[in-house]
């Protein structure tokens, strides 16, 4: 060993408070080690992160793991003890999507992690010993800046596109307005899920959703939720009723055409009225919502939706000012909680 | 022509598994500079050019380098017996692995 560690340290403290101004990151250090593990763990601290150490063993990386959360493993391979790189796979499925970087000596024991990476999918990046100055703490911040991103992306998407609007435009209170509400609902989808096997139905789910999704957007609605096997779409502004049907007649559409059109029909409902829109739920967990009778009007005429029909209102239908070539003759129809009778039109 | 090694490259990952900080693992940074020289010397043998010129070319680099090999190959039975190493199991002294720790 060489006098150069000192001035290593050296070196080391000087950047010590710019990376202090860095946000601390929890790191878990997966080594059999005692000696290299001490000495990660305290690079870890000279950099504000917070390092905890565990065994590569299964019990103890499950025990850790389920009650604390790492913002990224690291992984000391010792290449006599390749029967360790498992671990990697436990960090992978318990730890929440944290990244997971393996140190390796260049050689035969990089190689052996190459194959495991290759094999497992469990190694995000391989980092060779010995490690050459602040290589690690970069490759940690750009892996968890990255995971990050992701997981940010991932958030975004729960979000739906009312939520959006609803977010961008400040809102803070419930608002009252005039809205076309279009519930769409996947029929027979109970006996669907019975019969096919779920992985599959859970595909063809997402690329219905997917593609009503695209039209209601194209048509100039936004999605406020998927129900599961459905989405409810509002369509706010002039001109309204208009674009809610021209949507509803594009999903009719892609019914007839969709690849699945056979197993995924849907039934889809319109009505138009006075809607309340504004985050439901409880403090820490809401989500964007519409609420109101034309809300439950417009899943009532979806509900009574055969495959591949458009149930609306003939209000909605006569302010739309579409031409209705393929409507039937209006009709009424008893709808459960409405006390009188509806007037219907089906496309 | 072959590059005669005395060093396997299981025992080159070994040393260099041993030392995880570039700046205090002296042995190691000699034990990488081997991995390279190999490299080096498995180019310069199985590139494809065969023109008199080029092979002589590669010949000169492939000689040169099996040299240098040699040479710290040497230097790294120095370097490992100054330090104590076992030599059996090229394991590191105790007090050596420990030590980046305190001066840390």
């Amino acid at each position: 060993m060489c006098g150069a560690l000192a001035r290593y340290g050296e070196s080391m403290s000087s950047n010590i408070a710019a990376e202090a101004a860095a946000r601390s990151h929890a790191v878990l250090l997966v080594d059999s080690d005692p000696h290299t593990s001490a000495l990660l763990v305290e690079r870890m601290a000279s950099r504000g992160h917070r390092a905890a150490v565990v065994p590569p063993t299964a019990e103890a990386m499950r025990q850790r793991l389920r009650f604390e959360r790492f913002d990224v493993v690291i992984f000391d391979f010792h290449h006599e003890r390749p029967e360790e790189l498992d671990a990697c796979r436990l960090a992978r499925s318990d730890s929440g999507g944290a990244p997971v970087i393996v140190l390796a000596a260049p050689g035969s024991a990089t190689d052996v992690v190459e194959a495991f990476r290759e094999r497992s999918g469990a190694v995000d990046e391989i980092v060779r010993k010995p490690i050459a100055g602040d290589a690690l703490f970069r490759l940690v911040s750009q892996l968890i800046a990255r995971a990050r991103d992701s997981r940010a992306g991932l958030y975004a998407s729960l979000v739906s596109d009312g939520g959006r609007s609803w977010i961008d435009s400040g809102g803070k209170s419930p608002q009252l307005s005039e809205q076309a509400v279009l519930f769409t609902d996947i029929r027979r989808s109970t006996e669907l899920a019975a019969s096919v096997p779920l992985p599959e139905w859970f595909e063809a789910i997402n690329r219905s959703l997917s593609d009503q999704g695209t039209i209601v957007r194209e048509s100039g609605g936004s999605v406020v939720k998927f129900t599961g096997d459905g989405l409810l779409a509002a369509f706010r502004g002039r001109g309204r009723s208009h674009l809610a049907l021209r949507c509803g007649l594009a999903l009719q559409k892609l019914d007839r055409t969709s690849p699945y059109r056979d197993t995924l029909r849907v039934g889809i409902g319109i009505a138009e009225g006075l809607v309340m829109s504004g985050l439901i739920g409880e403090p820490g967990r809401q989500q964007y919502d519409v609420i109101g009778a034309t809300v439950h009007l417009a899943a009532r005429l979806c509900s009574i939706a055969n495959e591949g029909e458009l149930v609306a209102t003939p209000k909605l239908v006569r302010a739309a000012a579409v031409p209705q070539a393929s409507a039937r003759p209006t009709r009424s129809v008893n709808l459960r909680g409405f006390p009188a009778p509806i007037e219907c039109v089906s496309f | 022509m072959e590059l005669a090694t005395s060093y396997s490259s299981e025992d080159i990952s070994r040393i260099i598994d041993q030392a995880l900080v570039y700046q205090c693992a002296c042995p190691a940074q000699i034990a990488t500079t081997l991995l390279e020289l190999r490299d080096l010397f498995d180019y310069q043998v199985k590139c494809g050019d065969t023109d008199d010129t080029n092979r002589r070319v590669h010949e000169a680099i492939a000689r040169a380098t099996a040299e240098a090999h040699t040479r710290m190959e040497r230097c790294l039975d120095e370097v490992l017996d100054i330090e104590g190493w076992d030599r059996n199991t090229l394991t590191m002294p105790e007090a050596l692995r420990a030590r980046p720790t305190k001066s840390l």
